[in-house]
């Protein structure tokens, strides 16, 4: 067990450090530096000449070697300083920090949407094979699956203003000074960020649950003489819950990455509408310093997952 | 599993039949959305946002543009990349996954740290990063896709390669004295083509998907020229009056992403001797 997790640390140690490496080179690759790319951004500033561009060159640090470039950066980070925006010259991380809050909030409530709801009408569906609700309901996560979830959210936005006469896109409450209006902004966009993981795990979890009811020790559940609803939820859910949440955590890093389209969606200022701004403008420390904590979560969470499957399944420890 | 005889039950399969038909609806309208509307590209201005009619069947939009022109053109430039991206990670994925996999050492180790750390950001911030290095445009948009979406088929190929290297055959072919070449090119590779070809069939829709997202964020190219910039930007501005503006482009893409996953879904029980017989879990409808 300790082995197991130990490996998997290390292993996700190395990803998170190979991820920075890609975000460094990526930068670097890009035609131009963050000086020429402030330039053309405001050409109202007027031309700068060689000799000044040298000079912001070496005030950014850009004219050291990459190595050199990429070492500082790492210690920098280590100091928890993510350099400054090339936009607004904030330092990154307080452009960041009250943004956090936002993605985070978004993608655990899309996470406990998604796996309450697909896990629950999943077992349903599972115990009334072939009625109107496993039909109705198996025809529905087709249509999520298939269906682009930003498009969802342009049309509940679009529902929620013309029959509810609710802008969602009036502005963001803290979770800490509104709670309710927190969450009555918050839930439309989880929903929508819900569906597809949602459809997912309700496909796999019914799928799993029909083969449990078919399986032996259910069969010696019957024969007790226990009820339905006993056997459904206490013995064919419970074995059929660890590939749902393979599932779950195979899909929160696409909650990561569709919390940048719904955020811009529902107007929500989270980590993904900085990525995005940083990407039109070319604002690398961002970009750069973003597409390392999204890795970093993604990481986090699969090794959430993992800890969570060995607990509950005892041979993914013999395994390691 | 020869390709012939996959290619055969995927013809008998009830999923490939509706992709394809999907499929050819969704090529009718792009041959002849362009035709219908006489003031396609350039706008009418006396009828702006005019609501669907026999002259504007999708509506028109702000600058009074048949929609219907608009939406077959942004279908097209939206499949061009969907396709453009699964044909560069489809060839690049399959080759360095083989290769990976059947020789091993440490460019295969190398090549897996990368795969996993790839594979560990999140597909639109990874494709977004790509975009801020290439620039806004079709071919970063394409470049951006291809690296998000080649880790994937890279690791798929890789398994194949892994378990048919250990084969009989294979180790047959090894005391027969075939080359290492010979072995990978006329053993492993079409024998890792089924899980290849599924991965790679549902890629186009999770390209085509992903780029929709890229273009609504602006970080694709702008006017009609995928699916996802007409769902953004101006059209947001005039939905409350106009929701026709977005309400089409969506159902076209939904409509192509659907395709995908149907032709995919008719591959991959095609390819996989365990579903021939149909399988009997499966959800009804799929």
């Amino acid at each position: 067990m300790t082995r197991y997790l130990v490996r998997r640390a290390v292993l996700s140690a190395i990803t998170i450090w190979v991820v920075t490496l890609i975000a460094f080179v990526l930068m670097r690759v890009a035609p131009g530096d963050a000086v020429l790319a402030a330039m053309a951004r405001s050409p109202g500033e007027g031309a700068l000449s060689p000799q000044q561009m040298q000079e912001r060159r070496a005030a950014l640090g850009l004219d050291r070697s990459y190595p050199v470039q990429y070492f500082t950066w790492i210690a920098d980070l280590a100091r928890l300083d993510a350099g400054k925006s090339l936009v607004s010259g904030v330092p990154v991380s307080e452009e960041v920090t009250p943004r956090i809050a936002v993605t985070i909030e978004l993608s655990l409530l899309a996470l406990a949407l998604a796996g309450v709801v697909g896990a629950v009408t999943g077992v349903f569906a599972a115990g009334a094979r072939g009625g109107r609700f496993d039909v109705g309901a198996s025809f529905a996560s087709m249509a999520g699956l298939s269906a682009p979830a930003f498009w969802l959210g342009l049309l509940v936005v679009l529902a929620l203003a013309i029959w509810a006469d609710l802008f969602i896109a009036a502005g963001y409450r803290p979770v800490w000074e509104d709670p309710a209006g927190n969450l009555v902004r918050m839930i439309p966009a989880a929903a929508v960020l819900a569906v597809r993981p949602g459809a997912l795990i309700f496909r796999v979890v019914r799928t799993a649950t029909i083969e449990m009811l078919d399986s032996d020790f259910v069969r010696t559940a019957r024969a007790k003489g226990l009820g339905e609803p006993r056997i459904l939820w206490g013995h064919a859910f419970r074995a059929s819950a660890l590939p749902g949440l393979t599932v779950l955590g195979a899909q929160t890093v696409f909650l990561l990455s569709g919390s940048v389209v719904i955020e811009q969606v529902f107007g929500l200022p989270g980590l993904g509408r900085l990525l995005t701004d940083g990407v039109l403008s070319r604002d690398y420390p961002v970009v750069q310093f973003l597409v390392m904590l999204f890795g970093l979560f993604a990481v986090l969470a699969n090794l959430v997952v993992d800890f969570a499957y060995s607990r509950l399944d005892p041979r993914v420890r013999l395994a390691a | 599993m020869t390709f012939t005889r996959i290619t055969l039950r995927m013809a008998a399969s009830n999923s490939t039949r509706a992709g394809l038909a999907l499929l050819l609806l969704l090529a009718a309208l792009m041959v002849l959305g362009p035709l219908g509307g006489e003031t396609s590209g350039r706008g009418d201005l006396e009828n702006t946002l005019s609501s669907p009619s026999w002259s504007y069947p999708m509506g028109s939009d702000q600058l009074g543009r048949d929609l219907l022109a608009r939406v077959a053109d942004g279908l097209n430039g939206s499949l061009m990349v969907g396709a453009a991206v699964a044909a560069i990670s489809g060839i690049a994925g399959g080759v360095l996954g083989l290769a990976s996999g059947f020789w091993r050492g440490w460019p295969d180790l190398l090549l897996q740290r990368l795969v996993d750390a790839l594979m560990a950001v999140p597909l639109l911030v990874l494709a977004l990063a790509v975009i801020a290095a290439t620039g806004p445009t079709r071919t970063g948009v394409v470049i951006a896709l291809s690296v998000a979406f080649t880790p994937l088929i890279v690791r798929v190929s890789r398994s194949s390669a892994l378990t048919l290297r250990e084969s009989g055959y294979v180790e047959a072919s090894w005391a027969s004295g075939a080359s290492a070449w010979h072995i990978v090119t006329r053993h492993l590779a079409p024998n890792a083509l089924g899980p290849w070809a599924v991965v790679v069939s549902t890629q186009v829709g999770g390209a085509v998907l992903a780029e929709a997202s890229l273009s609504f964020l602006g970080a694709g190219p702008g006017g009609s020229a995928s699916l996802g910039s007409l769902l953004g930007g101006e059209a947001q501005t005039y939905a409350f009056t106009a929701p026709w503006l977005i309400i089409w482009p969506g159902v076209v893409l939904a409509a192509t992403s659907i395709a995908a996953i149907l032709i995919g879904d008719g591959l991959a029980e095609s390819a996989s001797p365990l579903t021939s017989g149909g399988s009997k879990t499966g959800a009804p409808g799929c």
